[in-house]
């Protein structure tokens, strides 16, 4: 159960919302709209559901008196009344045993460093437990951060009185302002300045007054708004002033006997549940579709699946041509010799036909490069010669990688992050294919370098070989001298004789080199091969692997949406449901009439009231 | 001196024309507006909302489109027409502060009908002595309106308003009373043409306030906007306790005006206020009595103020601020051209990336030799003999030569490619190439669209395309796909008319013709022979050989026949073939997406709606003010 716990609800709907616009499926303005939303349900106090405050907020344009009307409620100057807009931050009314700790947290999180602090008021009338009456700033003034603090503070309201005059009860601004809470949190009205200064002439035709802003209210989707028609001015002292009806005490009445702890509830609850219902309906605007049913998936997957085994066979060929020039067979030793100066003819020999080749395919290069100009920025890897390893490889799975994201982002596949994940895992693959052949042949070089049972055993057959050579040559000579002496000189058969052992020796000196001493070039490729090929198969498979990843973080994030809504809904469900008729009446459950749009037909016009006045020819 | 006299006739004339073009496009302009419901709507959701972002920069575009209009028509007219008649006092504010009762007072009797609903006045009524003499000056001034009879005002629309005739002692002859309607209430929206209308031909707007009012943004926004175009203004504290009148007025001058210019940038108007008493039941019959001296204050300051202005001054100021008010006026229209361009640029540019793509992929790329690759083996088909019923014979025998290969291949092929997907590698180079331009513009297109939503002010073209477009995609893939097939038919017909044709050149080379033929003939026959010759495996190697060996060289050497038996020839119809293709591309181009795309562009247009102003408008407007101007400081 304490998964759908309200404040477990709204921590990990904020980290949906961080983790969705992280996964790239939603932008950072729709991210932004999110977040803004529930910091505004952090301020609808969503998380203390059983907090028995009821928040009572006195709002409207400036200059009607709310913060006189609070004096009268509190029956103390407890917000200093001025001459519009003069409140400048909001004054709060609060029973002594209450705690109204929680209740602005949002706001003042919000709050600029100019603005002027809360004041709190405490009192000890019980009547007024648990019921927070509160003064805020205007809503239409000079001072647009009144404005905004009071757009701010009404999250906190379950109640809001909206205060207006006979003056001002039409005006656009304040309409839409209502427009804007209404369903929102309960409403009642306060036509202020209902006495005969204010009035003034129009006092006895204020019945009218009070039937047209019954009117807009009705246009506003309040039909049996709550209105009280109330002069706070100190002076009358809540009696009616020179038969003019005020309804301060009932207004007094209402809020302090009239709203039983009951009907706070269910105000309170009514409240909650809207704001859940934005709530969800801001989730649901931004729940993504699982990707794993996208169509274009498999594709995607399979597209580069095969760009990558294409890849591999290009690696492994193009391992076969790698150039091992700079590694030669140099690690063959060399012994002081016969089979040494043979060595080293060899040696020399295939070091001539490496530069040579060398040589040859650098002027390849160079026609190919010049041929094959435009080609190569299109391809962006030129061609063959003074290129890194693999490059070619490399940038054609980019280019792959690059192209399915494009596809994806046109059918509608939010990729988020896998994208740059690809492009990097790319640029690293070639960045680690250009240094692998160099690493191998120092590798190799290294390797072969070192003290082995294996060199030790070839340097002794070597050197035995070298031996054995210098033994013939030597009893060669002495034959020879012998023979020479002896007088059974018989050159041709003695110097076939040799040659023959020279030869024989010569080979399986090589044979035996070659043993021991196995070529590095070929060990080299093998190895390029096989590492560069296990490289490509690393990076494709670490791609897929994003790439489902992206999926399954999607699909849980649709699914964790879901599971958000459903306990929203329980949450919702949790509170009390049972409005009676009294608390709908201070929401407004119809659709607004056109107020604000205009229609080019005249209105019907008010009934002309017979003028008491002298007239004049 | 007579010089200069025609000089100056000439100059009048040409200051007429050229206002009169102002006007008339202003009015076209505006037309424009009405009907696309920009200066009527800025409720959530509407034209004007999504374009400004907000109801608050709509009404802010509205004010101003309205002011821009109505200061030209009625105050830098006075740069052509000489002012007279008598001098207007427009008494202007805020719902239900009192106007009308402000009238009254000004002209010491009971004019305007008062109520103490808010909005009981909608429509923009004069009271002068000589109702003629009124507006005759001016034929620019009220010409969205209709004049009614007094009686009959309450009842007629929002275009409508009266002039009454009325003999007052206290008030000068050779002034004129208008009560205009409020600004600010529900609902105001409706009638707010007839306020900027009443207050641009004010000679003194008497600013009506409360103590309840002259703290309200939007009013004291009003007040700048007025001062601004140079409206004379003498404020009027009504509705205000005796106690509380010094320092609202002291506030106001102090306080609140400072505010709002620091925030505007704006100068602060120096606005000189008048309090009136405030009334209570009983009293009405003193408004304008001995016992209110406030009243009698209050009508000298309106008479002084509302002394005629030098013509120039005015018109050159009115002209400053229209000016100033014209770039805003005009920024829907303006969006909306931007939008076209845009949306025209975007189809242009991604046509071009799909003609570009198919080009770089097909007829410039590696796979440039294909549709010559076509050409030879067209060639070479056409090179078998003629002898009837050989051709069939030979295609009998090879089928049956080949047939343990093929099966080989479709059973190779059953296995490795279990999906249903089509391979692209396996797709003709061409259609590949095709899949890839439609990719591109399906890219290009979409990438814009993205981008331009992604705006947080955009214009709703853009909204409304992003969710057409998310259909309109899937349909033009089908179409696309459909369109290709076609055109690769054409194609190959296209390809074989040119092999005919290169080989009826041919036959004027009839030694290089026997010759090939003899080649391919002698080829075919060999391979069908090795085929059943050895037995077992023949026909393997000869698949091989013919393959990798035979039909490439047989092909180049056709090519290199063609090539130099007919040199001239065949590289023209080569060319010819390439600049098909690629004008094939560039009609597929066209017909396959510019043309629907356009099409969806007007749909969208035109459920939206649009304003249809062109280009030539949007610059010849302001240069056309910028002119007026010039002359207007030339004249003076």
């Amino acid at each position: 159960m304490s998964a759908a716990d309200p404040a477990s609800i709204l921590a990990r709907t904020g980290l949906w919302v961080a983790d969705l616009r992280g996964r790239g499926q939603i932008t950072e303005e729709a991210a932004a709209h999110l977040n803004e939303l529930l910091a505004a349900s952090v301020g609808e106090r969503l998380d203390q559901q059983d907090d028995p405050l009821l928040v009572v907020m006195l709002c409207g344009p400036t200059a009607v008196g709310k913060s006189t009307l609070i004096n009268a409620l509190a029956g103390a100057e407890i917000s200093r009344p001025g001459f519009g807009a003069a409140t400048q931050a909001a004054v709060l009314y609060v029973h002594e045993r209450d705690d109204p700790a929680q209740l602005f947290a949002y706001s003042h999180a919000l709050a600029k460093s100019d603005q002027a602090a809360t004041l709190l008021v405490r009192h000890a009338r019980d009547e007024l437990l648990h019921k927070v009456l509160v003064d805020t700033p205007d809503i239409d003034s000079v001072r647009l951060q009144h404005r905004e603090l009071t757009a701010r503070l009404v999250h906190a309201a379950d109640l809001v009185l909206f205060v207006t005059s006979p003056e001002k009860y039409k005006v656009l601004r304040s309409a839409r302002w209502v427009l804007e809470q209404r369903g929102q949190r309960a409403m009642g009205f306060v036509l202020n300045k209902w006495d005969r200064a204010a009035l003034g002439v129009q006092s006895d035709r204020r019945a009218a007054i009070e039937d047209d802003f019954r009117d807009v209210l009705a246009r506003e989707g309040f039909h049996r708004p709550v209105v009280f028609r109330v002069s706070s001015r100190p002076d009358l002292d809540g009696a009616e002033a020179d038969g003019i009806e005020n309804d301060l005490p009932a207004l007094r009445e209402w809020l302090e006997a009239g709203i039983t702890q009951s009907t706070a509830t269910l105000i309170r609850h009514r409240r909650l549940r809207s704001a859940w219902g934005r709530l969800a309906a801001g989730i649901e605007a931004a729940l993504p579709t699982p990707l794993s049913a996208h169509p274009l998936l498999p594709a995607l997957s399979d597209r580069i699946a095969r760009r990558g085994i294409v890849a591999e066979h290009g690696i492994v060929a193009e391992a076969l041509l790698l150039d091992a020039g700079a590694i030669e067979d140099g690690f063959r030793p060399v012994t002081p010799g016969l089979l040494g100066m043979w060595t080293r003819a060899w040696n020399r020999i295939a070091s001539a036909a490496g530069s040579a080749r060398a040589g040859i395919s650098a002027l390849a290069a160079r026609t190919a490069l010049s041929d094959a100009g435009a080609s190569a920025d299109r391809t962006g890897a030129g061609g063959s010669g003074g290129v890194g390893f693999g490059a070619r490889h490399a940038a054609a799975l980019a280019a792959t990688a690059e192209q399915g994201t494009g596809d994806a982002a046109a059918q509608g596949l939010a990729l988020g992050p896998v994208a740059p994940a690809w492009k990097t895992g790319f640029g690293e693959l070639e960045r680690q294919l250009a240094l692998l052949p160099l690493d191998i042949a120092m590798d190799l070089a290294a390797k072969a370098n070192r003290v082995s049972v294996r060199r030790i055993v070839g340097m002794a057959c070597l050197y035995g070989v070298e031996a054995l050579l210098l033994a013939v040559l030597l009893t060669a000579l002495w034959r020879a001298g012998n023979d020479f002496v002896a007088g059974t000189y018989a050159p041709g058969s003695l110097f076939l004789t040799v040659l023959l052992l020279v030869s024989v020796l010569l080979i399986l000196g090589q044979t035996l080199t070659g043993l021991f001493f196995p070529p590095l070039r070929q060990r080299l490729r093998r190895t390029a091969s096989r590492l560069g090929r296990g490289l490509v198969q690393d990076t494709v498979q670490k791609a897929q692997a994003a790439l489902r990843d992206q999926v399954a973080a999607v699909d849980r994030l649709a699914q964790d949406g879901r599971s958000l809504l459903q306990d929203i809904d329980r949450a919702a469900m949790a509170l009390a449901d049972g409005d009676d008729a009294s608390t709908l009446r201070l929401f407004a459950d119809t659709a607004p009439q056109a107020l604000l749009t205009a229609d080019t037909a005249p209105v019907s016009q008010p009934v002309a009231v017979p003028l008491r006045r002298p007239v004049f020819d | 001196m007579g010089r200069t006299d025609l000089v100056r006739c000439e100059d009048t004339m040409a200051l007429e024309a050229l206002f009169a073009a102002v006007v008339a496009d202003l009015t076209l302009v505006r037309d424009a507006y009405e009907a696309a419901g920009l200066l009527r709507d800025s409720g959530h959701g509407s034209v004007a909302w999504t374009l400004f972002g907000g109801a608050e920069e709509a009404e802010r575009f509205r004010r101003d489109a309205l002011l821009a209009d109505a200061l030209v028509r009625n105050r830098v007219a006075r740069l052509v027409f000489r002012r007279q008649g008598p001098s207007n006092i427009v008494v202007f504010g805020g719902n239900n502060v009192g106007k009308s009762t402000v009238v009254n007072i000004l002209a010491a009797a009971s004019l305007a009908g008062t109520s103490p609903e808010g909005g009981h006045t909608r429509h923009a009524q004069a009271f002068t002595a000589d109702p003629n003499a009124l507006l005759g000056w001016n034929p620019y001034a009220f010409n969205r309106f209709h004049q009614v009879p007094a009686a009959e005002l309450a009842q007629s629309g929002f275009d409508a308003f009266a002039v009454s005739a009325i003999a007052s002692e206290s008030l000068p002859a050779d002034i004129a009373l208008w009560d205009a309607p409020d600004c600010d209430s529900v609902g105001s929206g409706r009638y707010l043409a007839a306020v900027v209308e009443a207050a641009t031909i004010a000679d003194l707007v008497v600013y009506v306030t409360s103590v309840e009012k002259y703290a309200v943004n939007d009013l004291v926004e009003w007040l700048f906007d007025l001062a601004d175009a140079g409206i004379p203004v003498l404020g009027c504290l009504n509705k205000t306790p005796r106690k509380d009148r010094a320092l609202v007025m002291r506030r106001h001058q102090e306080d609140i005006l400072p505010a709002v210019a620091r925030r505007l940038n704006r100068p602060p108007p120096s606005i000189h206020l008048v309090a009136l008493r405030t009334m209570t039941e009983g009293e009405e019959a003193d408004l304008w009595g001995a016992d209110h001296p406030e009243a009698a204050e209050l009508r000298e300051a309106a008479v002084a103020g509302a002394a005629p202005q030098s013509d120039a001054a005015v018109a050159r100021v009115a002209l400053q601020a229209a000016s100033d008010r014209i770039d805003r006026m005009l920024a829907p229209a303006h969006a909306e051209l931007a939008v076209r361009a845009g949306w025209t640029e975007t189809v242009g540019g991604a046509v071009a990336a799909f003609v570009a793509t198919y080009e770089s992929e097909y007829l410039t790329g590696d796979a440039v030799i294909d549709p010559f690759t076509k050409l030879n083996v067209q060639l070479l088909d056409l090179l078998n003999p003629e002898i009837p019923g050989l051709s069939e014979v030979m295609r009998g025998l090879r089928k049956i030569r080949r047939l343990p290969a093929d099966l080989l291949r479709a059973g190779w092929r059953l296995i490795s490619d279990r999906t249903d997907t089509v391979r692209e590698a396996d797709l003709a180079p061409e259609l590949r190439a095709y899949a890839h331009a439609h990719r591109a513009l399906l890219r290009a297109i979409h990438d814009r669209i993205d981008a331009e939503c992604a705006m947080p002010r955009h214009h709703p073209f853009w909204d409304r395309l992003a969710a057409l477009w998310q259909q309109r995609a899937a349909d033009l893939a089908e179409e696309f796909r459909q369109s290709t097939e076609r055109h690769m038919e054409q194609t190959d017909a296209e390809i074989r008319s040119a092999a005919r044709d290169i080989l009826k050149a041919l036959e004027q080379r009839p030694g290089v013709l026997r010759l090939l033929r003899t080649a391919r003939l002698s080829t075919e026959m060999g391979g069908l022979l090795i085929g059943f010759a050895i037995p077992g495996h023949g026909h393997i190697g000869h698949d091989l050989l013919d393959q990798v060996v035979f039909a490439p060289l047989m092909m180049s050497a056709t090519g290199a026949a063609a090539d130099f038996a007919v040199e001239g020839y065949v590289a023209q119809r080569r060319s010819q073939i390439v600049e098909k293709l690629r004008a094939e591309a560039k009609t597929i181009a066209t017909t396959l997406y510019a043309a629907p795309l356009h099409a969806i562009g007007e749909d969208v247009f035109t459920a939206i709606g649009t304003l249809g102003l062109p280009q030539a408008l949007l610059d010849r407007l302001p240069a056309n003010l910028a002119k007026l101007h010039d002359a207007a400081e030339r004249l003076a």
